[in-house]
């Protein structure tokens, strides 16, 4: 055990290359939670129109979904794994590769944006086709994940030549934990690629008139799930490895964390159809396997829980806790000077709703009730919503804070944040799962209908829960008021460190943690179980896709006619 | 791995087991299903229809499209099994019958199915709860069921 910091300085290159890919997405994300409480008051009716300070309903979900759930999560991942790499195994990343992936990534984002702000892209973060978009938005997508492609494709070498120095050792956890969940990004956004590069752009520029629309959905859907793994896992690798430090006490058991990282990596993928439940077109069969399968996935989140607990009641018992929930109390809830202990903790108050409101979803027919209502926007925003956002907020201004040199300025407002925010979530999210129950949908701007009390359309039993949400909504917004405030504190005061020297405090293991031969430090064996299981999975799902009778051209969202005329 | 941990491992599996022992009892025997996957031969409609089956049962023939289903009132008879046929004329909607299991997709190119059964008499809003253009909020159409 070392007593002093051993800090990683980071290249000048590299150090500028980090604050854009912190800072920029964090700008974005001004917008995108603008319009989420937006959303909010729409639904319920407390704006009744069609667009509001020149951004529409539709437009502005679209912008929502597209910058806090793929621009800004993916932009943290490979952020965060930039920054895990160069750390843990003491080695710069290649500055022209590193300059590749940012500026990559930096230009798909801007070449997205600008059809998006313009309204030729409302067709929501999920794209469903026929409804078509500008295909400068596909094509800028196709560069944002393309980019972080190269990011992964440049911690390569660094990992060949830290396992040649250190053949005795397995990869640290937090590396290992960021290199499955770079594995699972690459696998899943393969058909993601195929749907993209081989329909939708050849469609939306009109070299097609028409395409499978079953198989779009479900190349969406096999990429669509494990992207929420691709969210979630780099909060796992702080839950596992800063938080039992910071807590003041150690991760429970080395072994299991890794474990759980595998697990995800043979689980993650073979489950996007439970996203397809209410769809023709597949056996109930193979429905049901992608819901086994999905059962499966939460067998990781369940140690993970478990070992986490673990790790705390330790942390608590060195802080002096006496009894058996006294280690509760003694957690450093509100320590300014450990704010990530903070956002873990509240996103993982989060959490143990989101992962069993999770499970409902998955549950073949139970999902029945809940499809496409307000239950699972309810679920997903303690999910994404919770803990993948709380760490990323976190995260994100330690990272700039240790890049700039900058110390965090506010301290006791930064750690108020992630509390607020919770909050916020346990008004939202609740509401909107009530509201789903009485068969709110998603995705709807309902004030202009449901929530207007002179439409014929009017569900009165409808506003009490619109209403609660609006309040969740509100309180949730307060809290990123706040965040940005302390962006700003922080970006206004001077350095006092000295710029891009990293460091992640790391929790030992209290039960021994692998050997290079153990099974969990060996990541092969599981890869292959992984792409086994992917092809069993989506073998027949995709032959019975390629059956659709008819193709469809292109529409746009505002207008019933096809903008291309099929050729029959 | 500690005792302890391949203790919570074999609980988590084994609860999950059991749930979805569970499901499939609400499947097997209660009919609690997710929709059929209908033979490929099943070709999409564009016009609504309701059709009366000799022994009385009820078949709906919907086509949602850009922003009204079709037919878009519709009367049923309490307690009895009606056959429901969906197909999208033009993108993808939704199909939800409020307070009930059916909940389907439109898919183009595609028909799907599902048998509903309502026990109150009463109207029942079927919402479009699949985003699919500007008017997508106004997209609703109802069962009657007396």
């Amino acid at each position: 055990m070392t007593s002093t910091r051993e800090t990683f300085q980071v290249a000048p290159l590299s150090r500028t290359l980090m604050i854009i890919e912190v800072t920029l997405p964090i700008i974005l994300v001004v917008l995108g939670i603008y319009h989420g409480f937006m959303q909010t008051l729409y639904r319920a009716g407390v704006i009744q129109s069609s667009s509001f300070a020149g951004l529409n309903y539709y437009q502005g979900l679209t912008l929502h979904g597209v910058i806090n759930a793929v621009v800004l999560t993916t932009f943290f991942g490979v952020a965060f794994g930039n920054a895990v790499m160069q750390f843990y195994l003491r080695r710069p990343l290649i500055g022209w590769v590193h300059a590749t992936s940012t500026g990559m990534m930096v230009v798909g984002t801007l070449i997205a944006a600008v059809p998006m702000l313009l309204g030729l892209a409302d067709v929501l973060y999920t794209f469903y086709p026929p409804l078509k978009a500008h295909p400068a938005f596909y094509i800028g997508a196709t560069l944002l994940v393309v980019g972080s492609w190269v990011a992964f494709a440049g911690w390569i070498p660094l990992l060949r030549s830290w396992m040649q120095e250190n053949p005795g050792r397995p990869l640290p956890l937090a590396v290992m934990g960021m290199l499955v969940t770079f594995i699972i990004w690459f696998l899943c956004t393969i058909p993601l690629a195929i749907e993209v590069l081989f329909m939708l752009i050849p469609w939306s520029l009109g070299w097609v008139d028409s395409i499978n629309i079953p198989m779009a959905r479900t190349l969406f859907w096999f990429f669509g799930h494990p992207l929420v793994y691709f969210w979630l896992l780099p909060a796992y690798v702080i839950y596992y490895t800063i938080l039992p430090k910071e807590a003041g006490g150690k991760l429970y058991s080395a072994y299991a964390a890794r474990l759980a990282f595998l697990l995800f990596l043979i689980f993650s993928i073979p489950v996007g159809l439970h996203h397809q439940y209410t769809e023709p077109g597949f056996d109930r069969f193979w429905k049901g396997v992608h819901a086994l399968l999905t059962f499966g996935v939460a067998i990781p989140s369940f140690m993970t829980a478990f070992t986490l607990a673990a790790s705390l009641e330790y942390a608590g018992v060195r802080r002096g806790a006496k009894g058996l929930f006294g280690w509760i109390g003694r957690l450093p809830w509100f320590d300014g000077e450990r704010p990530l202990v903070a956002y873990s903790l509240a996103g993982l108050l989060i959490f143990i709703m989101g992962g069993l409101t999770g499970l409902v979803n998955a549950s073949y027919n139970l999902n029945q009730t809940i499809h496409n209502t307000g239950f699972i926007s309810g679920h997903f925003h303690m999910t994404v919503g919770g803990p993948v956002f709380l760490i990323i907020l976190g995260m994100s201004l330690e990272l700039f804070s240790q890049l700039t040199g900058k110390p965090i300025r506010g301290r006791g407002w930064n750690v108020a944040v992630p509390y607020l925010w919770m909050m916020g979530i346990y008004l939202f999210s609740p509401a909107m799962m009530v509201g789903g129950l009485l068969g709110q949908p998603r995705r709807t701007n309902m004030g202009l209908s449901y929530l207007d009390p002179s439409s014929p359309h009017f569900r009165l039993d409808w506003v009490v829960t619109s209403y609660l949400a609006a309040i969740g909504g509100a309180v949730m917004f307060l809290a990123f008021l706040i965040y940005i405030g302390v962006w700003i504190a922080t970006i206004a005061a001077p350095a006092q460190q000295s710029a891009g020297e990293l460091y992640f405090s790391t929790a030992e293991s209290l039960h021994p943690d692998a050997t290079t031969t153990s099974i969990v430090a060996r990541l092969r064996p599981w890869l292959a179980i992984a792409i086994i299981l992917i092809l069993v999975s989506y073998w027949m799902p995709l032959q019975q896709a390629l059956r659709t009778p008819e193709n469809a051209p292109p529409y746009s969202p505002d207008n019933p006619t096809p903008l291309v005329q099929v050729r029959k | 791995m500690d005792r302890v941990e391949k203790i919570t491992l074999m609980m988590a599996s084994g609860l999950l087991g059991l749930f979805f022992l569970a499901l499939l009892a609400a499947a097997k025997l209660q009919g609690i299903n997710v929709p059929p996957c209908l033979p490929p031969d099943v070709k999409p409609f564009s016009e609504g229809r309701v059709d009366t089956l000799p022994d009385g049962r009820r078949q709906l023939f919907y086509v949602a499209r850009m922003w009204r289903f079709e037919p878009e009132v519709v009367e049923v008879p309490v307690n009895k099994p009606v056959d429901i046929f969906l197909s999208a004329a033009d993108v993808t909607h939704g199909f939800y019958v409020s307070w009930t299991n059916t909940n389907l997709m439109a898919i183009p190119g595609t028909v799907n199915a599902y048998t509903l059964k309502l026990e109150k008499p009463g109207v029942y809003p079927i919402i479009c709860h699949e985003y699919c253009g500007s008017a997508h909020q106004n997209m609703v159409a109802y069962l009657v069921a007396k």
